[in-house]
Parts: structure tokens; sequence; C-alpha cells
């Protein structure tokens, strides 16, 4: 009984040193994010961020990156709306598809003589 | 009164005075000399040191002396301290981007976006599939590895590269920034593999102490080595 005491009394007094050392080296911000210090790298640290930290971010993250999204979008419609103005010009001007006629002409002779 | 001794005894006494007074003995079968050369685990060395096995040295002259490890798990941001102004720095990192995409950021002295700091200026491009985009802005509180806010690193995809940095000669408080990775873009959904360069600088008011390197949301696994330049 006497020996499983000690044994006891070891284990505890190792378990309160280990915590301390550990609640020594981390620090926690308003936020909620903890940064500790890498034990076995004293001149690094590490931060883990608060799940509230976490959600915000990955909110706005979200946000930015669904704007990307559509401005890429814009950026293809506005192509996509400028080439159907061109093609709608030249189709009203009997002297722009004329042009068009012997440009695409001339394009395909060119093609067939460097097959 | 008088001490004898046996033979033994004497014999043993003596064996014990040699062997407190001999030179420590060299294994002559793991260091051989041959002309000039000098082999350590090695019987016939083929240069002037030939070592066949691991050699571990506090440093080397004329090449990378490693700074720190540090092996980040599910953390947001890493901070490597003690640096030192004057020296050439080299941040290789190797980590993939965890919970939600995520655009890096460098920072100096712990001036980060959280205390309002406007010191920093930067420039990259990237080159993404059938596209380029690029971005340069100034009076910014990081350095951002992304070519602009717009894009970031794809959850669950790596991030590489290297970030070589130190200050401007003669003046301790700003840092000189080159940069260049490869990682996998989210660019809208479409999560193209971009390689991105960049430069950016840091002016501060402060002699350069520390860097941070840090994901703009969810977090980073991996790995990540600062070596000095010698």
């Amino acid at each position: 009984m006497k020996k499983y005491s000690i044994f006891l009394f070891l284990i505890t007094c190792f378990l309160m040193a280990n915590n301390t050392f550990a609640q020594s080296n981390c620090t926690t911000n308003d936020h909620g994010d903890v940064t500790c210090q890498d034990p076995k790298n004293p001149n690094v640290t590490y931060t883990t961020p608060s799940v509230s930290t976490l959600t915000s971010k990955a909110h706005i993250q979200g946000i930015t990156d669904q704007q990307t999204a559509l401005e890429q979008q814009q950026q293809t419609l506005n192509k996509q709306a400028l080439q159907e103005v061109i093609t709608n010009q030249i189709a009203s001007d009997p002297k722009l598809s004329t042009q068009q006629a012997a440009i695409t002409k001339s394009l395909n002779a060119l093609q067939s003589q460097t097959k | 009164m008088k001490l004898t001794f046996t033979k033994n005894f004497q014999c043993c006494i003596i064996g014990f005075i040699l062997f407190l007074c001999s030179p420590p003995l060299l294994n002559a079968q793991t260091i051989t000399y041959s002309g000039t050369n000098v082999g350590i685990g090695s019987t016939s060395p083929g240069q002037v040191l030939d070592v066949q096995g691991t050699v571990r040295a506090l440093g080397y002259e004329n090449s990378l002396s490693l700074v720190a490890t540090a092996s980040p798990s599910a953390v947001s941001s890493i901070t490597i301290s003690s640096l030192s102004p004057g020296t050439r720095y080299a941040l290789f990192y190797n980590l993939i981007q965890n919970t939600s995409n995520g655009y890096y950021a460098l920072n100096f002295n712990g001036d980060t976006p959280s205390t309002g700091g406007t010191n920093y200026e930067w420039s990259d491009g990237a080159f993404l599939i059938s596209t380029y985009a690029s971005t340069y802005l100034n009076s910014t509180s990081y350095i951002n590895l992304a070519p602009s806010t717009g894009h970031s690193v794809t959850t669950g995809s790596p991030i590489k590269g290297v970030i070589y940095f130190e200050t401007w000669p003669g003046n301790n408080d700003n840092i000189i920034v080159n940069f260049s990775e490869g990682y996998y873009d989210y660019n809208g959904g479409n999560n193209t593999y971009a390689a991105n360069v960049g430069s950016g600088q840091y002016t501060g008011s402060a002699s350069l102490s520390s860097v941070t390197l840090t994901t703009s949301a969810g977090t980073m696994t991996g790995t990540a080595k600062l070596y000095i330049l010698n």
C-alpha cells in the first residue's frame, strides 16, 4: 500500500510538472487563438486558431473566392458580348461582310498552300 | 611495518596506471590516410575529405546552415525568432492547406494585420493554366504569396516554395524579400496549378528579429526550414 502511494505521488508530480511546462509555453489572445513554443525548437512558435477565428476567416475567404469566380464569369460574358456586337456589325454592313468573305477566302487559300 | 605485494597485484597496479595515462585509441579501420586525402568510414578516400556517413556540424562556410525546423500540424501560422540583421536567410516550406482555401502571407517582427501595420510593399505574378495573374500593392500589412487577394491555395492541396530575405545594406530595419513557389490555385473554382514568383520589402522601425508565415484561412500542415546562406 505504501509503495503504491509513493508511485501515485511520483505520477502526480510528473503530470503537474508537464502541465506547468505546457502552460508556460503557450499564450492565448483575445480571440482564443493559442500560440505555443515548439518544445524541440525554442525559436519556433505555432499559432492554432480558435473555432471562431477559423470559421470567420473561412467565411471571409469563401466570399473572396466567390468574388473572384464572379469576376472571371463577368470577363467571359464581356468577351462573348463583344464578339456578338462585332458579328452583328459585320452582318449589318454589306461592305464589311464582303471584306470578311474575301479575308476568309484568302486565309483558306494560304492554309491549303501550307498543307 | 613493511608492505609486501604479490607480483600479480603489482602488474595490476601498473596496468591500471598505463590505462589512465594512455591517449584515447583511434580505430585505424575507420580513418584512412591516402596521400593528401583522408577517409572516414572509407578505406580509399577519393577526395580531400571522404566521409562515408552522415556529418553533423554547427555550420559550414560558403554553404547553407540550418537555423530552425518547424513541423506545423493544423496551425494557422509559424513564427521563427532570434533572427539577425545583415544575415541572408532562405525559408523553404512544403505545406498542405487544410480546412478551407487560404492565401499565404509573410510578416516580419510581429508586424501583422492585427497590429495594423502598413509597412509592406510587394509585387508578384503567377502563371496558371491558360491565364496569368499579377498584383502590385503598397502600404499593406503583409506580403501576399499569391498573385492577389482573389487567389488562394485550394483546400487539401500542397504549396511548396522558398523565400529569400535579408536586410538592406546598412539598414537593419528594412528587409528585401524574393520568393518563388508552386501551388494549386482555387482560381474561382477552376483549381489550376500556379507557378508564382514575386518580390517585396518591409520598411519597419526595428531590427530584423522574426519571420512569420500565415495562412489567411484554415490551417497548414507540413514542414518549414530556415537556413542561413553563408
